[in-house]
């Protein structure tokens, strides 16, 4: 059982934008002049604050239309969900699939990592933080591949307008689902990571 | 690096007290997302149950429910009605229209529809279906059931415009939708036909939009526009539609065909005649009004009466031929199948009296029957070949009375039909025609026409008009000629002349005193001697002349003249003469009425009267020869006195100069009157030229 020491155990503090160590009594940092905090205060209040966001701008995302089609005279709506169904029924496994995991497994998967992530930093923990860590990082690495649903109707309907033939437009959700990501990437970019070792107690399991 | 060395670490806080202001951001999303909520809550608006008889693409979620193509309400659920009678769509309405739809409200299903006016609810092909919807802008009693409407309604409440009902003997022209034309123009359209309760007529809504409604009076007329109208006569082939759509769908034209008419309040009834003409007819044709259904029972056999055959009292109408069915008689099923023929009859064109209850109306009609009204076919027309039901008094009718009880109508009692059989009268009058004796009328009409032409083309005949001109050139120049009348005039004035002369001569007593004075005068008495010894010789002459002129051809020319007068005129009046040439004919008329105006001119009378008038002067003159002697007395006496006078007054005197120039005066006259004489008795025929 080894214990990790923090910069700030030992008085430091590193600049988080050119990575330099230095006291933790300076306020700006000797390099780059940035302004040195050894903790972000508020980042618990930020990541709640965007995630309760994001969460409610997820729900009108998927309860309302994210695509508007319009074949042959007729205009369906469909929302994410349904897309998915439709997909599915249609024998589009591999679409339906990345369709599902792009905007529902990895928005809901964001929301409970980062809500898990603010919760478990609150108070003492022993969890291991590497791991907690690479929860993190990989949470706000593929959180902006969420956008990849905002696009894909972005593409559409820029590419199918064949009026009443055949176009797309965008529903409200399209929307509501962009700003979900939006605010997730900043919930999970308000997440002060260094938080994870704060309240680490001693004997975490390694993991 | 000894632990020691490090600084020992401050221990700040690892989360501040502070807010962030971050949290705006999910507050203004959670206000954004609650008023949202809250809008939508507001505008949703209650749900309506609308019965459909089937779903035909009804669907939930999908069908709009539309008010004027304005998409007002969504389908949300589809259930079946009780007993799986019909569907019911539950739609939800928009909450700012959901309060006018209240009990009068009416809903029906718009499908796609390709009829002969063309295709209608096109979007529906794709869009699908949808509910259309109809209500005013009154909010009144609420209501969230209804039933729709099987069919699109003729008008929507809020649409101005008057609802009339049409009444057809036959619909099968006209369908629902088809138009209503006024000179050509669609003013309106037609609502679903339906059959009356008995089955005998069509009726069905019109609806015709404002502001032509206000074309529609009493007086107005509806026809039949459906299908072409072939119109064959002498000035060629007509061939007459009214529109395209209403070739195929039928339709109906209007027009106020008489002024006057007031104006209707809306649902009235009007006839749909089969044509326009028929529709100008009915004009003039007072309309049934209040009708009874009678019936009766006539011969099937070569019933030729149609329906709508008019019924006729007096010849005036009282009602029309409804239906005509074969019937048997139950009491003598033998008697093979019989024609019933329903007909309506207007009670009071007959003289009923005017009461109200129809039982009142058949016993009045009863009575009639027993004082003789019957029922007959009969024949109208140019060639009867229009047939008619007649109402009229048999005067000795064989005592059938109305029969109330056979069927449901009153029969009233059928005599044997008035037709006039067009066809056997027709037979008669070709056959006629056929009979008379053209063909030898003809032959000899053709014998006759060559006589006359071999007559015209004779010689003779040819020759006859220029001779007949020649003559009646010669005669014109004989009368036209000066001389006639101023030999008549001179012949006149002379035979007047002489008279005087001889009047004188006898009347004067002067002179036989101057003769007696003159008695002695020898040379006097020699002179009156030679005159008096000549005078006979005159005298003869004159009377040898006045035989001649008796003799003489003037007479004869006069009768002559007659005869050729008369035969000219016998020439003139006979029929051949009407047949010369047209000149001829004109130089006869002229040769008549020159002929005429000689004999009523008296041209030949007063040559005769002249004539006359001379044999008078030639008897006056005899009458004075006869005093000659005495007056040769007389002169011989004049003679002597004048011998004694002129010894008086011896041969110088003046007196006897004068005596002298006096008696060679005397002698003068006797000479002049000698040479005319003379001249006369040379040549008579001066008498008439004058020369």
């Amino acid at each position: 059982m080894d214990t990790v020491i923090s910069a700030r155990d030992v008085g430091r503090v590193i600049c988080q934008t050119c990575g330099n160590v230095a006291l933790i009594s300076e306020v700006r940092c000797p390099r780059c002049a940035h302004r040195l905090s050894s903790r972000d205060t508020l980042s618990e209040q930020k990541v709640w604050a965007w995630l309760i966001a994001g969460l409610i701008a997820y729900l009108p995302a998927n309860t309302y239309p994210m695509l508007l089609t319009t074949q042959n005279f007729r205009t369906s709506e469909s929302t994410i969900i349904g897309g998915v169904i439709d997909l599915f029924e249609h024998g589009s496994y591999a679409v339906a699939i990345i369709v599902f995991v792009a905007s529902i497994l990895i928005p809901v998967g964001k929301f409970v990592v980062i809500g898990y992530l603010a919760i478990l930093t609150r108070k003492r923990h022993r969890t291991d933080p590497h791991r907690l860590l690479r929860y993190y990082e990989v949470v706000e690495f593929i959180g902006r591949w969420s956008m990849i649903d905002v696009f894909v109707v972005a593409i559409l309907t820029a590419l199918v307008q064949f009026d009443v033939l055949a176009s797309i437009n965008p529903g409200i959700a399209a929307v509501c689902f962009a700003l979900s990501v939006v605010f997730t990437m900043l919930a999970a970019q308000s997440f002060d990571s260094r938080q994870i070792w704060d309240r680490l107690e001693d004997g975490f399991r390694h993991g | 690096m000894d632990e020691q060395d490090l600084p020992e670490p401050e221990r700040m806080p690892t989360r501040s007290s502070r807010i962030s202001w971050v949290w705006l951001v999910p507050l203004v999303a959670l206000a954004i997302s609650v008023m949202v909520v809250a809008q939508t809550y507001r505008n949703q608006g209650p749900v309506i149950i609308v019965s459909l008889p089937s779903a035909s693409g009804v669907e939930a979620g999908e069908t709009p429910l539309q008010f004027r193509d304005v998409e007002v309400g969504l389908v949300e659920d589809v259930t079946f009605g009780t007993g799986l009678q019909s569907v019911e769509a539950h739609i939800r309405v928009d909450s700012e229209i959901a309060q006018y739809i209240d009990t009068d409200a009416q809903f029906w299903l718009v499908e796609p529809q390709v009829t002969t006016r063309g295709v209608s609810g096109l979007s529906t092909v794709l869009s699908g279906v949808y509910l259309e919807g109809s209500w005013d802008a009154e909010i009144g009693f609420p209501a969230d059931r209804f039933v729709a409407l099987e069919n699109t309604p003729l008008s929507r409440p809020g649409e101005v415009g008057t609802r009339i009902v049409l009444r057809s003997r036959d619909g099968g022209q006209l369908a629902a939708g088809a138009p209503v034309l006024y000179n050509g123009i669609e003013v309106g359209r037609l609502g679903q036909a339906e059959l009356s309760e008995d089955g005998t007529l069509i009726t069905m809504d019109a609806f015709i939009e404002a502001p032509h409604d206000a074309r529609l009076t009493t007086n107005t007329r509806f026809w039949d526009i459906s299908g072409i109208s072939i119109d064959l006569n002498t000035s060629g082939l007509s061939v007459n539609f009214e529109s395209l759509a209403s070739l195929v769908e039928g339709g109906v034209a209007f027009e106020a065909l008489v002024t006057g008419g007031e104006g209707i309040e809306g649902g009235e009834v009007f006839d749909v005649y089969s044509s326009r003409a028929d529709a100008q007819r009915s004009v003039f044709e007072a309309p049934v009004d209040q009708a009874l259904e009678l019936a009766v029972i006539l011969p099937a056999d070569n019933l030729r009466l149609v329906l709508g055959a008019l019924v006729r009292y007096g010849g005036i109408r009282v009602g029309e031929v409804t239906n005509i069915v074969g019937y048997t008689d139950p009491r003598d099923p033998d008697a093979g199948v019989q024609a019933l023929v329903n007909f309506t009859l207007s009670p009071t064109r007959i003289g009923l009296p005017d009461v109200a209850t129809n039982e009142n109306l058949i016993e009045a009609l009863e009575r009639r029957v027993r004082n003789g009204l019957r029922v007959r076919v009969a024949s109208e027309g140019l060639l009867g070949t229009t047939l008619i039901l007649e109402v009229f008094e048999d005067e000795d009718h064989d005592g059938r009375i109305l029969d109330t009880a056979l069927i449901e109508l009153p029969l009233v009692p059928a005599t044997a039909a008035n037709v006039t059989e067009a066809s056997a009268d027709l037979d008669a009058i070709v056959s006629r025609v056929a009979a008379l004796p053209i063909e030898d009328l003809m032959d000899a009409a053709i014998d006759t026409l060559d006589g006359i032409t071999a007559l015209a083309s004779g010689e003779d005949i040819r020759a006859l008009p220029a001779n007949v001109n020649e003559l009646v050139a010669e005669v014109r120049a004989i009368v036209a000629a000066e001389e006639i009348g101023q030999a008549l005039t001179d012949l006149s004035s002379a035979a007047e002349a002489l008279e005087t002369l001889v009047s004188g001569i006898s009347e004067s007593e002067g002179l036989s005193t101057t003769l007696t004075a003159l008695e002695n005068s020898e040379t006097i008495i020699a002179n009156v001697q030679t005159f008096t010894a000549g005078l006979p010789g005159i005298l003869t002459s004159v009377e040898d002349l006045v035989g001649e002129l008796d003799a003489s051809p003037v007479t004869n020319a006069a009768a002559s003249a007659e005869r050729v007068l008369q035969r000219l005129e016998t020439i003139l009046s006979a029929e051949a003469a009407a047949d010369l040439p047209g000149s001829l004919n004109d130089s006869l008329e002229e040769l008549a009425g020159l002929l005429t105006e000689l004999r009523e001119g008296g041209a030949a009378e007063s040559l005769t009267s002249t004539l006359a008038s001379a044999d008078g002067a030639f008897a006056s003159l005899e009458a004075a020869a006869g005093q000659v002697p005495t007056i040769v007395t007389r002169l011989n006496s004049l003679v002597a006195s004048l011998q004694g006078l002129a010894a008086d007054y011896d041969d110088g005197s003046a007196v006897y100069g004068e005596l002298r120039a006096a008696i060679n005066d005397i002698s003068q006259a006797a000479d002049a009157f000698r040479s005319l004489a003379r001249a006369i008795e040379r040549n008579p025929n001066s008498l008439i030229t004058g020369r």
